[in-house]
């Protein structure tokens, strides 16, 4: 994977309840020159949210307390501005339309392809 | 004595003739008394008219002369008389002259003596006669003037109630005698009777209560009789074969029936164990997903630094030592899942520790426990894993698992949720219960919970079977299983044989 530090100046919040895995995400997050915040359930996300500018949220969206979904509707009624939003799933009965639809970029699945979630990062950086 | 009279049918019939003799008893009694009165009366009558006559014709001369004496005299004569019990004679001005009392007059008879005096009977041939209660006895008191009343009244007393005594008493022991004698005849008879008509019946009872306490092969007795007896003892050796055919039939019945119940009970429990599979298997891929996404990544970025030379040993090592146990966490659900592959029904019993089973149940529903916010917490109170049951693993683990998904469904809403299993050693039991954080099954549908196809869950998503086939489990494995009522929480009970 190539090093290019795609991050600088961004910041990123990657919440996930399984710390291995998010420990993992994070590794290769801060490679690309990201700064990273993390978060296991929705309410730790919102509280980060709250006191910190965020570029971009990467979430699971199986999660006890508050899970993905749950996170993005409270972050809709949140003052904007409204950050990037990539969900991802190992198993998940939401369709990659449906959480189009709720303002999320895309849904990437378990095993994390991780050439094609930086592509999609990208991407939707320059977008922004 | 009531219950004497209930179970004997000799009894039965002995009390009412006995009333009846009772009753014939009495009206002759009655009749008899009331004609010998009557003919007594008559009796008295005549003879006392014949004795005041003549009574009153001797004594005439003796009053004119003034001779009381002699009058005494007179009256003396019938003291002895049978039946005559006293006499007075009256003057014109109803003084007593004489009478046979000793030694006066008591006062009753005085003023009966009054009493007659009226114009009306100062006739020669005038006999009053009247019954009247003197000294407490029925007198029959007959009275006539003499000489037309111009020198007095003659009263006469005559002991008619003491008289009827004598006739009656003795005839009323002889009645008395003559009853006792006809039912003590009609006893004997009716008694001998009885049991010559009762004997074919008792038998039959005797073989009834053979047949009915399972003696198939029963003696026939030869029907003797043509009458009712007879053609009841036909009709019970009928009913008996009847009855004989319709066994052998229903209990084939019965047999085929509970073949195709046990057919259909293995059919459901696989069927329920399916719709368990479908609930989990969410569950299971999320639970299988996330540990395999962790040793995709970790691979992926291991390789990476070992191509970029970024790395140290220590890393290495540390992130070798992460996918290792990554995929230990693989291996026991495999593991776990491997249980419920096979068919739990068929399987014999095996030795198998109570912790085994609650971990293996445990590594494909922590997961979505632990995804709902539910604390799950196992507390034992004996040692699961020198606690062991003979029994079919798979079937009690999916017993739990079904009690720990309608405990996780139940709680869902709540704001406190918390699941609790509890293992306990009883001795010769051993007890798993699961408690949950709801407040208890309402009673209104306590009692169907256990009911097939009984649900709360909306539909789709619980098939009404989990409970059933749980206590059908449990019942197959001789064990116990129910709602903990005393609880203030939710809480389900199984109570299993420990393993011996």
């Amino acid at each position: 994977m190539t090093t290019q530090k795609i991050g600088l100046n961004k910041f990123v919040l990657i919440v996930d309840d399984e710390k291995i895995l998010r420990d993992a995400i994070q590794y290769d997050f801060e490679k690309k020159g990201f700064t990273v915040l993390t978060a296991a359930n929705g309410n730790e996300a919102i509280d980060i949210l709250r006191d910190n500018h965020i570029d971009l949220v990467v979430s699971d969206i199986q999660m006890p307390l508050c899970d993905g979904i749950c996170l993005i509707k409270k972050m809709k009624i949140m003052e904007p501005p409204f950050p990037l939003f990539l969900f991802m799933s190992g198993f998940s009965s939401y369709t990659q339309a449906e959480v189009e639809s709720m303002g999320a970029i895309t849904l990437i699945s378990k095993p994390i392809d991780r050439k094609e979630m930086f592509r999609i990062v990208e991407e939707a950086l320059a977008h922004a | 004595m009531y219950k004497r009279i209930k179970n004997s049918l000799k009894l039965k019939i002995l009390i009412p003739i006995i009333a009846i003799f009772f009753s014939i008893g009495i009206v002759i009694y009655i009749i008899t008394t009331n004609s010998i009165k009557t003919t007594l009366q008559d009796e008295f009558i005549s003879k006392g008219k014949a004795i005041l006559n003549t009574l009153a014709a001797s004594v005439q001369e003796t009053i004119l002369n003034r001779d009381p004496s002699s009058v005494q005299g007179y009256i003396d004569q019938y003291r002895s008389v049978e039946g005559i019990s006293f006499i007075i004679i009256l003057d014109e001005n109803n003084n007593i002259i004489a009478h046979t009392f000793y030694p006066k007059v008591p006062d009753e008879y005085i003023k009966l003596a009054e009493r007659k005096d009226d114009g009306s009977k100062k006739y020669s041939d005038y006999l009053s006669i009247e019954e009247q209660v003197l000294n407490d006895r029925r007198e029959l008191v007959l009275s006539r003037p003499i000489l037309n009343g111009l020198l007095g009244h003659i009263y006469m007393g005559m002991g008619i109630e003491k008289r009827e005594s004598e006739i009656i008493s003795p005839l009323l022991k002889r009645i008395v005698i003559v009853m006792f004698i006809c039912i003590l005849l009609t006893g004997v008879l009716i008694s001998v009777f009885l049991d010559y008509i009762l004997r074919p019946i008792h038998a039959l009872t005797k073989t009834a209560q053979r047949y009915a306490s399972g003696d198939k092969n029963i003696e026939r007795m030869p029907i003797y009789s043509g009458d009712a007896v007879g053609s009841l003892t036909k009709t019970f050796y009928m009913m008996i074969d009847t009855i004989t055919k319709n066994t052998v039939w229903l209990e084939q019945e019965v047999k085929n029936r509970t073949q195709i119940i046990k057919d259909q009970q293995i059919t459901l429990i696989n069927a329920s164990k399916m719709s368990a599979l479908g609930e989990m298997a969410g569950g299971i891929a999320h639970e299988i997903n996330t540990p395999l996404a962790i040793i995709s990544m970790k691979v992926e970025q291991l390789k990476e630094s070992v191509e970029e030379n970024d790395y140290t040993p220590e890393e290495i090592i540390k992130s070798l030592g992460v996918i290792k146990s990554t995929s230990d966490r693989i291996a026991k659900i495999v593991s776990g899942l491997r249980f419920f592959a096979r068919d739990g029904s068929k399987m014999p019993t095996d030795k198998v520790a109570i912790d085994s089973i609650v971990n293996e149940t445990f590594s494909f529903c922590l997961e979505r426990m632990k995804l709902h916010g539910i604390k799950v917490t196992v507390i034992k109170e004996a040692n699961g894993s020198e606690l062991f049951l003979d029994c079919r693993a798979v079937e009690i683990s999916q017993v739990l698992l079904n009690l720990l998904n309608n405990a996780s469904d139940a709680i869902d809403s709540l704001s406190d949720k918390w699941i609790k299993v509890e293992i306990r050693d009883l001795g010769e039991d051993a007890e798993i219960s699961v408690t949950d954080s709801g407040t208890g099954i309402t009673p209104d549908i306590r009692d169907k919970i256990m009911q097939p196809f009984f649900t709360t869950k909306e539909v789709g998503k619980g098939t009404g079977l989990g409970l059933s086939i749980s206590r059908g489990i449990i019942d197959s494995h001789q064990g116990k299983f129910f709602i903990d009522e005393t609880s203030v929480n939710t809480k389900f009970v199984m109570i299993l044989p420990k393993s011996k």
